[in-house]
C-alpha cells in the first residue's frame, strides 16, 4: 500500500525519537481535499452539552444537523431522558431568505411549555451564522417569559475546529454556574469536569468519591442536571478528566470563583489511583486520605489477578490509537504498557502543541505520532507498524477490521464502561478479546500468525 | 438565598418531580396528540437526513470515484459516520473545508485546493462534487469554480468532475441522490451517444437503497433471466467488500466506461420512481432504447410486475427457476400467515419503500394502520391511498405526510399497533409503545448485517415473513405464562 503524504500534512506526522524531538504542527484547520476524521465546531458543542438530561436541546438549523447528532453520544441518564429527543427548527429556503428568528422563538416556546425542561440550549449551525439570526436576543426574550435559563450556544460549524465548539459549550455552562444556591455544600466537595457518563462511567467515579467522603456537587456533564450545575461554584475543587474539552471552563471557574483544578484521568489503574489520591490530598483531611488508600488497595487487589491473566495473553502485542484528545492518549499509553502492549502509533483529532510534547515524552522510541490524520495515512501506518489492536472511534473501526486488526472503541459509542478500576479490567478484557480472536487467522494478510486466547 | 461567595442567585427552578410525572403521562394522551399535530415550525425526531448524504451514497456507487463535499468540513464527517454506522464499512469522502474566510469571500479557493489535494492523495478517476448549506447560502457558483479550476490547472484536462447542488435546507437524502445521479450520468455520457449503437444491455437504477443484499439479489435475477446489465450506482462491492486484510479506497462501483455507454442501452429500468425522478426524465429524453419505471419489488405482486417487465423488455420468458422461487415464497407466506393475520402495523420511511411495505402487509392479511413519511408528497399520498383502498385490510389505514417520529409516537400511544416497520430512529417510539420494530429501511445503526439480507424479490418476501413471524413467536415464548409455554408454535 503506497501513498504520498500531502505536503500540507508533513508537519503533522512525526516518528518519535529521544535524540531529535520534532515539534508537531497541530490545532489547525483540516486540509481541504483530505479525508479528515474530525467533526465540526457545532458537533463539539453538542457532544459536551448533550448529556445534560433535564435540559432541552434545540438545534437551530436545517434538519440534517439535528438528525446526525441525535443520540450521538452514549451518555446515560439515571432519570430524565429529555436529551435523547432530537429537536430541530427545520430551517428551509424561506428562513434562509427571511431569517429564522420567528421560527426559533415559536419552537422554543412550544417545546418549553410541553416538556418542562430545567434549562434550554439553543445551538447555532452554519446557516444561522451566515444569515445572521440574532439567537441571543430570541433566547433572552423567551427566558424572561418562561423563567428558566435559555442559553445560546454559538458554535456554527464553519467557525474553527471541534475544539472551538468545546469552548462555546464551556461558555454556555458558565452561564448556568453561579446561579444556584450553594447552601449545604460540604467542605469536602468537588465537581467532576469532562466525564460524559458514556456507558455509565460517571456512576463508577461518583461511587469512588462518595466512598471517600467527598461530595460530588456536579458532573459536567455526564448524567448532568441543570440544578446541580447551577450550584457547581460551591465546590472546593474541580477535577478535570477530559482536559481537551473542559480546561477552558476550569480556568474560568478558577478566575471567577477561585476554585482550583487538577487534571486527572480515570483510564487505567495507575491513573485512577493517582486521580483519587490527588483529589484526596486537596481535601486536607486525613480521614478522606485514609479512605482513599483503603479504596485503592481494595480495588487494585480485586482486579490485579485478572489484569495479570490478560497480560499473559497480550504481552508483546503492538497497539495503535487515535482518539479525540491527547489526555486520553497519555492514559491509554500507560494502561496498555501495563498490559505488556506497546503503543507504536498514536494520534489525536484535536491535541495542542504542549499535549503533543507530553505525548512524545510518554511514548516509546519510533512510535509514529499523527495529528488530524486520514484513512489512507492510518491504514498505511497500521500496516507499516505491524499493529495488532487499534483503539479509536466509529470511523476508524472499519479500517482496522479491513486490515485484519483487532479494534476497541474508546469513543462516544462504546457500550462498556472503561473508567476506574473495574473499567481498567473491562478494557484489558476487551483488548484481549479482539487482539486474540481466532477470526484474524482466517484473513490472508495475517493468516495463522495471531496467537488466540479464550480468556475467561 | 445566598451563597458564601455573596453572589446573587435565582431560585432553583420550580419544576417538581410531580410536574415531570404529569408531563410524562400527558404526552401519551389524545389531548397531547392534538397539540402535537398542531406543531408547524419545528421537527422533533426527524426520520430523514439531508440532501448531501444521498449524493454521497450515489457517488460511492461509481468506480474509482471520490465524493467531495463543498462546504464545512464537519458536514462530510456526518455523512461518513452515518454510512460507517449503517454498513460498518469505511466511507472515504473529502470536503473543501470551508471556514470563516470561505463564508466571507466565497469557497472557490477551498474547492480548488480540495480538488488539487484529493487528486494527489487519492488518485481518483472522477470526483463527484456536491454542496452542503454554506456555499448554497452565500451563492457559490460551483460550475464556474470547476471551469476556473481547469483553467488554473488544478484539474487535468478531460478529468471528470460532475457536480450537483444539494442544499441541506430543502428536500431530503432522496432528492440529493437523484441530483447527484443525474449530474454523474450527464457528465459521463456527454458525447457518448452513438447513432445505431446498442449495447444490448439493461441499465438498472435502484435509487437510494442502502441494502447491499438487494443489489446482489437484483443481479442474481438478471443472471437467471440471462439479461446483460449495467447497474448504475452499484454500491454492493463498495459497502459489502470482502475482508482480505487490505484497505481499499475504491473497492467497487459501476465501471465508468459502462456507465458512459449506458446511453446506448437496450432498455433502462428504474425501481425507484421517487429517488430517480429527475434522472429518469432526463434519461427518457437522452437515452436510446425503452425506458420504464416501476415501484420497488417488495411483496409478491410488485415482484411479479418486475419479472414481467424484465420479460417484456428483453423478450425472454420468466425462467422456471424464478417461477419456482415465487412458489416457494408463496409457500413461506402460507406457512406463516396465521402469525401475521390481522396484526396492526405502523410503517414509516422513504417514499420508495413505503408503498412496498404496505403492499406486502396487505398480501399477508396484516393491517397497516399508521403510514408516515417525513418528506412526502401528494403523489405518494395518492399512491398509498389507492393501495389501502384496494384491500379490505387497508380500511383502517391513515396516511400522514411530512410528519416526524414524535408525531408517530403520539399515534402509537393513542391508537396502538402490534409492530412497526421502519429504521433505527424509530426505536425510542417502539420501546415506549412496547412493540417490536422491524428494520427494513435506512439507516440501521443498532443491528448487525441486516443490510446484507435482501428484502426485494421473492427471496426478500421469504426474509421479511420469516423475520416478522418469528419475532411474534419469540414474544409469545418470552412473555407467556409457564402453562402456555409449549413445544409447538
Amino acid at each position: 500500500m503506497s501513498f504520498d503524504l500531502l505536503k500540507e500534512r508533513r508537519a503533522q506526522v512525526v516518528r518519535n525519537s529521544r535524540d531529535a524531538v520534532v515539534a508537531l504542527d497541530c490545532n489547525k484547520a483540516s486540509a481541504a481535499g483530505s479525508v479528515s476524521q474530525r467533526a465540526c465546531t457545532f458537533c463539539g458543542s453538542r457532544v459536551v452539552l448533550y448529556p445534560i438530561a433535564d435540559a432541552l436541546h434545540l438545534v437551530h438549523g436545517p434538519v440534517g444537523c439535528a438528525a446526525y447528532t441525535w443520540d450521538i453520544r452514549g451518555a446515560l441518564s439515571s432519570g430524565p431522558e429529555l436529551h435523547r429527543i432530537s429537536c430541530s427548527t427545520d430551517m428551509r429556503e424561506r428562513e434562509v431568505v427571511f431569517g429564522g428568528e420567528q421560527r426559533l422563538e415559536a419552537s422554543l416556546r412550544r417545546l418549553i411549555a410541553q416538556h418542562v425542561p430545567r434549562a434550554a440550549f439553543v445551538y447555532g449551525t452554519c446557516i444561522v451564522g451566515v444569515i445572521g439570526d440574532d439567537v441571543p436576543a430570541v433566547c433572552k426574550r423567551v427566558e424572561v417569559d418562561v423563567g428558566i435559563p435559555v442559553i445560546p450556544v454559538l458554535a456554527e460549524g464553519f467557525r474553527g475546529t471541534k475544539r472551538d465548539g468545546y469552548n462555546a459549550a464551556c461558555g454556555a455552562l458558565l452561564a448556568l454556574i453561579g446561579t444556584g444556591d450553594t447552601a449545604g455544600v460540604t467542605p469536602h466537595s468537588i465537581n467532576l469536569l469532562g466525564d460524559f457518563n458514556v456507558a455509565g462511567e460517571s456512576w463508577i467515579i461518583r461511587k469512588y468519591f462518595e466512598e471517600m467522603g467527598i461530595e460530588v456537587v456536579s458532573v459536567l456533564t455526564g448524567d448532568g442536571r441543570v440544578d446541580e450545575i447551577r450550584r457547581a461554584h460551591g465546590a472546593r475543587l474541580n477535577v478535570v478528566q477530559c482536559a481537551g474539552s473542559m480546561t477552558p471552563l476550569a480556568k474560568a471557574m478558577q478566575e471567577r470563583y477561585g476554585i482550583p483544578f487538577i487534571r486527572v484521568s480515570f483510564f487505567g489503574i495507575e491513573d485512577t489511583a493517582d486521580a483519587l489520591y490527588r483529589t484526596a490530598e486537596r481535601m486536607d483531611s486525613p480521614e478522606v486520605m485514609g479512605r482513599a488508600r483503603a479504596l485503592v488497595s481494595r480495588e487494585i487487589s480485586r482486579v490485579l489477578p485478572d489484569l495479570r491473566a490478560c497480560k499473559q495473553h497480550l504481552a508483546g502485542k503492538r497497539a495503535g490509537l487515535y482518539v479525540g484528545g491527547a489526555f486520553k492518549a497519555f492514559s491509554l499509553v500507560r494502561a496498555l504498557r501495563q498490559l505488556g502492549v506497546s503503543v507504536v502509533l498514536a494520534g489525536t483529532q484535536t491535541g495542542s502543541r504542549e499535549e503533543y510534547e507530553e505525548l512524545q515524552a510518554v511514548c516509546d522510541e519510533n512510535t509514529v505520532i499523527v495529528d488530524d490524520t486520514n484513512p489512507l495515512e492510518l491504514a498505511s501506518f497500521l500496516v507499516e507498524q505491524d499493529v495488532d489492536v487499534f483503539i479509536g472511534g466509529v470511523k476508524e473501526r472499519p479500517i482496522a477490521y479491513k486490515l485484519g486488526i483487532g479494534f476497541c472503541d474508546h469513543n462516544h459509542e462504546r457500550k462498556i464502561a472503561l473508567a476506574g478500576f473495574e473499567g481498567a479490567l473491562a478494557f484489558a478484557r476487551e483488548v484481549r478479546a479482539t487482539a486474540t480472536s481466532p477470526i484474524w487467522n482466517l484473513m490472508p494478510r495475517r493468516r495463522r500468525t495471531v496467537t488466540t486466547a479464550m480468556g475467561d | 438565598m445566598s451563597n458564601e461567595l455573596g453572589l446573587k442567585v435565582k431560585p432553583v427552578t420550580g419544576i417538581s418531580p410531580e410536574d415531570e410525572a404529569r408531563v410524562a403521562a400527558w404526552i401519551n394522551t389524545e389531548d397531547y396528540k392534538l397539540k402535537n399535530f398542531a406543531r408547524q415550525a419545528l421537527v422533533v425526531n426527524p426520520a430523514h437526513a439531508c440532501q448531501p448524504l444521498g449524493a454521497e451514497l450515489c457517488a460511492h456507487g461509481f468506480a474509482e470515484t471520490l465524493p467531495l463535499v463543498h462546504g464545512s468540513q464537519g458536514c462530510a464527517s456526518y455523512y461518513r459516520s452515518t454510512l460507517n454506522r449503517h454498513f460498518r464499512e469505511p466511507a472515504p469522502a473529502v470536503s473543501s473545508a470551508m471556514s470563516e474566510d470561505g463564508a466571507v469571500f466565497g469557497g472557490q479557493n477551498n474547492l480548488h485546493e480540495a480538488l488539487e489535494n484529493a487528486l494527489a492523495l487519492y488518485k481518483p478517476k472522477m470526483i463527484a462534487v456536491f454542496t452542503s448549506c454554506m456555499p448554497e447560502i452565500i451563492g457559490d457558483d460551483v460550475s464556474a469554480f470547476i471551469k476556473n479550476a481547469r483553467q488554473k490547472g488544478c484539474v487535468p484536462p478531460g478529468f471528470l468532475v460532475p457536480h450537483a447542488n444539494t442544499p441541506s435546507f430543502t428536500g431530503s437524502h432522496v432528492h440529493g441522490y437523484d441530483s447527484m445521479l443525474l449530474a454523474i450520468l450527464q457528465t459521463l455520457t456527454e458525447g457518448k451517444a452513438m447513432e445505431g449503437r446498442c449495447t444490448g444491455k439493461l441499465n438498472f437504477l435502484a435509487g437510494f437503497d442502502a441494502n447491499t443484499g438487494n443489489y446482489r439479489e437484483y443481479k442474481r435475477i438478471f443472471s437467471e433471466f440471462g439479461i446483460p446489465f449495467t447497474f448504475l450506482a452499484d454500491i454492493s462491492e463498495v459497502f459489502d467488500s470482502p475482508n482480505d486484510g487490505t484497505y481499499r479506497v475504491y473497492p467497487g462501483g459501476t465501471p465508468l466506461d459502462d456507465a458512459a455507454d449506458s446511453i446506448n442501452g437496450k432498455a433502462t429500468l428504474s425501481v425507484a420512481p421517487y429517488a430517480t425522478s429527475k434522472t429518469m426524465v432526463w434519461i427518457k429524453e437522452q437515452y436510446s432504447g425503452v425506458h420504464a419505471s416501476l415501484p420497488m419489488p417488495l411483496g409478491v405482486a410488485r415482484t411479479d410486475a418486475f419479472m414481467l417487465k424484465l420479460s417484456e423488455l428483453f423478450d425472454k420468458p420468466v425462467p422456471a427457476s424464478l417461477k419456482a422461487e415465487r412458489g416457494r415464497a408463496v409457500d413461506a407466506m402460507t406457512d406463516a400467515h396465521q402469525y401475521m393475520h390481522g396484526k396492526r402495523f405502523a410503517v414509516y420511511g422513504d417514499p420508495d419503500n413505503l408503498g412496498g411495505f404496505v403492499a406486502f402487509l396487505l398480501e399477508m392479511g396484516a393491517t397497516p394502520v399508521h403510514l408516515l413519511c417525513s418528506k412526502g408528497s401528494k403523489k405518494l399520498e395518492r399512491e398509498l391511498r389507492a393501495l389501502l383502498d384496494g384491500s379490505p385490510y387497508g380500511k383502517a389505514g391513515k396516511i400522514y405526510m411530512n410528519r416526524d417520529l414524535w408525531h408517530l409516537r403520539s399515534l402509537l400511544m393513542t391508537d396502538p399497533v402490534d409492530a412497526m416497520i421502519g429504521e433505527t430512529h424509530g426505536k425510542f417510539a417502539a420501546r415506549d409503545a412496547k412493540i417490536p420494530l422491524f428494520r427494513f429501511g435506512f439507516p440501521i445503526f443498532d443491528r448487525v448485517n441486516l443490510h446484507r439480507r435482501p428484502i426485494i424479490g421473492y427471496q426478500g418476501v421469504i426474509n421479511m415473513v420469516t423475520e416478522i413471524c418469528n419475532k411474534f413467536i419469540d414474544i409469545k415464548d418470552e412473555t407467556c405464562e409457564d402453562r402456555f409455554f409449549e413445544m409447538m408454535r
